[in-house]
């Protein structure tokens, strides 16, 4: 390779750049059309094919998070649990199996949900379907392997409390929600204590087992993918009916308060901010969601250029709208050294009382508007992120119309609409303000 | 299978291009051959550092984020050992937006002393957050300044201390940047929906008119072979013990770096790997365990790092890491378990290639190193 390059300016034409090249508009966004087919047992099966590329993705998606189960921690552990051992395998022979076929399988929970997810190469799509039903049907939750699980939470939990973030948004959570609610609270020791195998089979027969699934599939997939799907989940009762989604409010706390959890020998404090608003099937949701944008969802956003690109305080700080199925909230978290604690706090609120009282300018919004059109363009590019919005809107009681609804409003949002908003929910007095530290 | 092409314009710019109908986005990745290896132990934390101020604003663009996701993108950066690499996703139809801020910062930044006091503070929350703040966070500088005595592998890429990233002046930053930030020493990597031709045109006509420069020397001290075994014992308010282990390693332009790559794959990729079997669940001495190679140019570092149980000794997790590391040196992998972490190998690799952004990366560090594109995957040859 030559040491030097050297460019001849006879033949080079120099470019101009004080002259922006011209912004062509996302002036509509278009998601790939569902596949939808009802199974043999009554689960609903949506679905997204490919033709690019030899990987496939599935989950069943339960009614089985943490609103559904009457003693804490128990959904989290059935989780946990069900790749640990089948009336077949136990849980080495079920790792080992799913390794050999370079697949995955996760399972996870939310506040409303548990997810089961498998990944894969198509040319296993059969086998690692065979291993996802036994862990759907049949695991047997070993008492050995339970204890063990126990022991890595408890310590575990050990190494969070070590972080101030932890603390942080565990008080906002547990203060907007309440402690016993499911939307509140996080496992402590005693509730991982008390977990008991037969929690787990009892858990898994009522609300797994009992409990037709959404099931999102995409990707490249074998012709008779419906017959393999049939013929594995032959063990699911025929079900009665689809999963209801339950939209009333949680009758969460609608005060605001300031609260300090004290942590020695850190560097930084965390603060994390936020209030309930709504069930997210709410008129103002979405407004809300671009109100949080031009707050702090974007690089660009008034807290970042803010706190970070003008002041330095912080690596990062962000808003959001955050959504469970019942109810939906704000959320701002940020971390900052100690000596810009108060400066940060004063910042945050003055930029929230901006938004109170003036108008966003014309500039911002179209600024706003492309960067959300753009972000949505990309949301929904191939099969895989696509499913995965339709997921979010399906799981929310919500559809294709709820996304153009959206598209829509972004598109043609006012300054006035986003004032009111700003009037409406974003009342200093109503926000709950945590900071976790030394102080 | 996609496919990509390469040119290279007269100013030493590498510029390749993936064409991909299927997207309406299209990503724009650039990548300069430097990282923290090209430091001054004196200075560390420095190309790390100046990524930040990539993002001040450049003669033309005085605000690269607004510019950006105005036309509808968004973009973000990272630093490590051996590279710095931007990239920036968008609707395609704005690619030259895309095109002209990265054009811009790369012939133009706007180096001044408000950004530079700016993102000197941001870095050094940067820090706290990352490593001073978490436990175990600080881990990587002991390891790391153990290991390594001459080569700058012995610090992270967030720098040795707070103090080197505090005392960055506004000279080193235009020195750092005519150095490496210049034609020859990139890689543009432009994937989606933008036909090869065009992003070739296109390439030239952002890039075409900035100066090539020298190349930067590389001036990088080679580590001495390591005689004995180092140890250092660190005592801290920790709520379980932690153990880390490192082996000097080939580099990455070697067989032996794949064959590394897939042995940490046997140690501990998946909850069938002997690490977790055997020491999380059947002798319960470790909470958590990992093992990998970090990936470097030069050579690096294969690391296993764990945490033991509370009640479980230092001694005895050790011994029983050393036992697993004499199984595989004395008894041959079986095929089966071979097998396995080849497929795996194989559904990372196509998993990640979906991804837009990780094309862009992939095909910009596959040519930045000289690797044929699927020399990773060669490792699946590999015998026993």
């Amino acid at each position: 390779m030559p040491q030097y390059f050297i460019t001849s300016k006879k033949n080079k034409r120099m470019i101009d750049r004080s002259v922006k090249p011209a912004i062509k508009k996302v002036s509509s966004i278009h998601l790939l059309p569902l596949e939808k087919a009802v199974l043999n047992h009554g689960s609903l099966l949506h679905f997204l094919p490919d033709t690019l590329y030899d990987i496939f993705q599935i989950e069943w998606v339960f009614p089985a998070g943490k609103w559904y189960e009457s003693k804490k921690g128990v959904a989290g552990f059935t989780a946990r649990m069900m790749r640990e051992g089948s009336t077949k395998h136990n849980a080495l022979q079920l790792a080992t199996m799913i390794d050999e076929l370079g697949a995955e399988i996760d399972i996870h929970i939310s506040s409303d949900f548990l997810t089961v997810k498998a990944m894969g190469i198509t040319r296993h799509f059969e086998s690692i379907l065979k291993i996802m039903a036994e862990i759907l049907l049949m695991p047997i939750f070993p008492e050995e392997e339970l204890a063990l699980k126990k022991k890595i939470a408890l310590q575990q939990l050990l190494v969070n409390r070590e972080k101030v973030e932890y603390l942080a948004s565990k008080q906002l959570m547990e203060t907007m929600y309440g402690k016993d609610h499911p939307y509140g609270h996080k496992p402590d020791e005693k509730d991982i204590k008390e977990i008991k195998r037969e929690d787990l089979l009892s858990y898994h027969q009522e609300k797994i087992i009992s409990s037709p699934a959404w099931i999102f599939l995409s990707g490249k997939v074998p012709k008779n993918f419906i017959k393999i799907l049939d013929s594995l989940l032959s063990g699911i009762n025929p079900e009665r009916n689809r999963p209801q989604i339950d939209l009333r409010e949680t009758g969460a706390s609608r005060n605001g308060g300031k609260f300090f959890v004290k942590k020695d020998e850190t560097q930084q404090d965390a603060i994390r901010m936020g209030r309930h608003l709504f069930a997210p099937s709410h008129p103002d949701s979405n407004r809300m969601k671009i109100l949080t944008t031009i707050l702090g969802g974007y690089f660009g956003s008034r807290l970042m250029s803010k706190i970070r690109e003008e002041k330095g305080y912080t690596y990062g700080i962000y808003s959001s709208i955050q959504s469970h199925v019942h109810a939906s909230f704000l959320y701002l978290a940020t971390e900052v050294g100690r000596k810009y604690l108060e400066p940060a706090l004063a910042d945050i609120y003055n930029e929230i009382e901006r938004l109170r009282s003036e108008p966003v300018r014309e500039e911002e919004l179209t600024l706003v508007r492309n960067y959300l059109m753009g972000t949505a363009l990309n949301a929904i590019d191939g099969p895989h992120k696509a499913l995965s919005l339709y997921k979010n809107l399906i799981l929310r009681g919500k559809g294709p119309a709820d996304f153009k609804n959206y598209i829509h409003t972004v598109q043609n949002i006012s300054a006035g609409e986003l004032l009111s908003m700003a009037e409406k929910y974003l009342d200093p007095s109503l926000l709950i303000e945590v900071v976790a530290g030394e102080k | 299978m996609i496919e990509f092409e390469c040119q290279k314009l007269e100013n030493g710019l590498t510029v390749i291009s993936s064409y991909d109908p299927s997207t309406p986005m299209a990503i724009v990745d650039l990548l300069y051959k430097v990282g923290s290896r090209n430091e001054h132990q004196d200075k560390t934390g420095f190309a790390h550092l100046f990524e930040h101020l990539m993002f001040g604003g450049s003669k033309h663009a005085p605000r690269f984020d607004r510019e950006l996701e105005i036309a509808g993108g968004s973009n973000n950066a990272f630093t490590n050992n051996d590279l710095t690499n931007y990239y920036d996703i968008i609707p395609a139809q704005n690619i030259e937006t895309a095109l002209w801020l990265e054009s811009d910062r790369m012939a133009n930044l706007d180096i001044n002393e408000r950004s530079l006091d700016v993102q000197r503070s941001v870095v050094s929350e940067e820090f706290k957050e990352n490593y001073l703040n978490q436990p175990y966070g600080m881990a990587w500088h002991y390891l790391r300044t153990l290991a390594y005595k001459k080569h700058p592998y012995q610090w992270p890429t967030i720098g040795r201390n707070l103090k080197h990233i505090e005392e960055a002046t506004l000279e080193d930053v235009k020195n750092f940047y005519s150095r490496f930030y210049h034609p020859g020493n990139a890689i543009l990597s432009i994937c989606g929906n933008i036909e090869n031709e065009r992003a070739f045109s296109l390439a030239g006509k952002w890039f075409g008119d900035i100066s090539g420069s020298k190349l930067p020397e590389q001036d990088i001290p080679a580590e001495p072979p390591q005689r004995d075994i180092r140890r250092k014992v660190v005592e801290d308010n920790v709520p379980l013990d932690a153990l880390y282990m490192a082996f000097h390693m080939d580099g990455r332009n070697t067989t032996s770096y794949y064959i590394n790559n897939l042995l940490t794959d046997i140690l501990s990729n998946g909850s069938s790997s002997r690490l977790y079997t055997r020491l999380v669940k059947k002798k319960q001495l470790f909470n958590s365990i990992s093992a990998w190679v970090d990936g470097a140019l030069d050579p690096g570092l294969l690391i296993i790092s764990g945490r033991l149980n509370r009640g479980i000794s230092l001694e005895e997790g050790e011994d029983a890491i050393w036992h697993e590391l004499s199984l595989l040196q004395n008894e041959t992998v079986e095929q089966r378990e071979l097998d396995k972490v080849k497929n795996k190998v194989e559904f990372e690799i196509t998993s990640n290639l979906i991804s837009l952004m990780h094309r862009g990366f992939a095909f910009a560090i596959m040519r930045c190193w000289e690797m044929p594109l699927w020399l990773i995957m060669k490792s699946k040859n590999t015998g026993a």
